[in-house]
């Protein structure tokens, strides 16, 4: 399938949290009435290698996650070291990664391609900060979430923010590939109306 | 207690983009979702799906041709011909594009459904169903341009038909098994962990 040199595509992630709360459709219809359509849509159960896979394992992916844990909780002035034993970022990671695979593999999830106009920056967006107690109202992590990696990780699990959404045409590209397979890429079919 | 239903976003639903709003109606009636794909429906298990057998088609058939008698108008075919033009017209809307399947759960699942759906024909399904708030296609004009009548959606008529539906349409690995906040609310007989 090719698709107009004006659209573009993206992957969507629906999080186990999310599933299990019912916000499926009032996702998706957030996306449809900004104009974009779903030409994939699938619920699945990821397995831990399925998850192992999508994200990154390098150490300075991992370090990184473990650097969001400290600047939280020293915006919200609680001690990291007594919840984590350290204050190395590169050994708080893999802890918080480990919580990342737990909770991404507890419920099912729903995956789909997103495409439109501008879709990825249009669904990065919709959806609203990475983190939800920063994200605007209006945004679905505004609206249902107020989550912070501090607060996640001193209840030992990782940051609960509701959707998935590639960074960029890049991302996109590869997650699609990876969560669909190498020889789909959505169904065509006309939408109607602008 | 619990009941499955099938429900399947005909081509008309997804090309009018009112998935989201769809499952949306159902999510918020306490409705748990275990499975949902997008797909191109095939003829072949379409034709499955219907389960229309002659004897059906002559009875709609015979209908039509008192119709068309009672306006005036030509017989060209005979009860069953029409029947199986009735099929057709079916499955020219059942596999016209994509669709978007799902398998929803909870108590008395199928009629619940059928509640938030709404009447067959548009026209006159109540206001608040889905039917009734997106569409007001009917029989008549249906009949006119020889089509089914486009409703969005299809929904399990009978709990007895659910489990055929489902697989019919559904692999056993895509149907989901987790814990749903209607999962607490409806069988957690004792409420547990309200207070910790």
């Amino acid at each position: 399938m090719s698709i107009k040199p004006q659209q573009e595509q993206t992957f969507v992630m629906i999080k186990p949290e999310s599933v299990r709360m019912g916000l499926i459709g009032d996702i998706i219809k957030r996306f449809e009435q900004r104009g974009m359509q779903i030409v994939a849509l699938e619920m699945f159960q990821p397995t831990y290698e399925d998850m192992d896979a999508h994200y990154p394992k390098d150490e300075t992916w991992v370090t990184r996650l473990g650097s969001k844990t400290l600047s939280s909780y020293e915006e919200f002035g609680f001690d990291v070291a007594q919840d984590f034993g350290t204050e190395d970022p590169s050994v708080i990671g893999p802890q918080v990664r480990g919580w990342l695979m737990q909770h991404m593999t507890s419920a099912p999830l729903v995956k789909m391609i997103v495409q439109g106009r501008h879709a990825v920056g249009m669904v990065r967006k919709i959806v609203g900060e990475t983190m939800p107690f920063r994200a605007d109202m209006g945004t679905i992590r505004g609206d249902y979430s107020n989550d912070s990696p501090a607060i996640a990780n001193r209840e030992k699990r990782v940051l609960y923010n509701i959707i998935h959404a590639s960074e960029d045409v890049e991302e996109a590209n590869h997650e699609i590939k990876h969560w669909f397979g190498k020889d789909f890429s959505g169904f065509e079919y006309e939408r109607f109306g602008f | 207690m619990k009941e499955q239903s099938y429900v399947m976003i005909k081509a008309d639903g997804v090309q009018r983009s009112l998935v989201g709003n769809i499952i949306k109606r159902f999510e918020q009636a306490n409705l748990k979702l275990v499975g949902i794909k997008m797909f191109v429906p095939d003829r072949a298990r379409a034709t499955e799906h219907y389960g229309k057998n002659d004897e059906w088609c002559i009875e709609k058939g015979a209908n039509t041709i008192k119709n068309l008698e009672a306006a005036g108008k030509p017989v060209e075919k005979d009860a069953l011909g029409y029947g199986r033009a009735i099929v057709d017209q079916l499955l020219d809307y059942i596999t016209a594009g994509p669709v978007v399947a799902m398998v929803w759960e909870g108590h008395q699942a199928v009629n619940v459904i059928k509640k938030l759906v709404g009447g067959t024909q548009p026209t006159t399904s109540d206001v608040g169903t889905i039917r009734g708030d997106y569409t007001i296609d009917s029989y008549e004009l249906a009949n006119l341009q020889e089509r089914a009548v486009r409703n969005l959606i299809h929904c399990t008529g009978e709990p007895e038909e659910a489990e055929f539906e489902v697989n019919l349409w559904f692999g056993k690995d895509e149907v989901m098994n987790y814990v749903h906040v209607n999962d607490v609310m409806l069988y957690d007989v004792n409420f547990d962990g309200i207070f910790e």
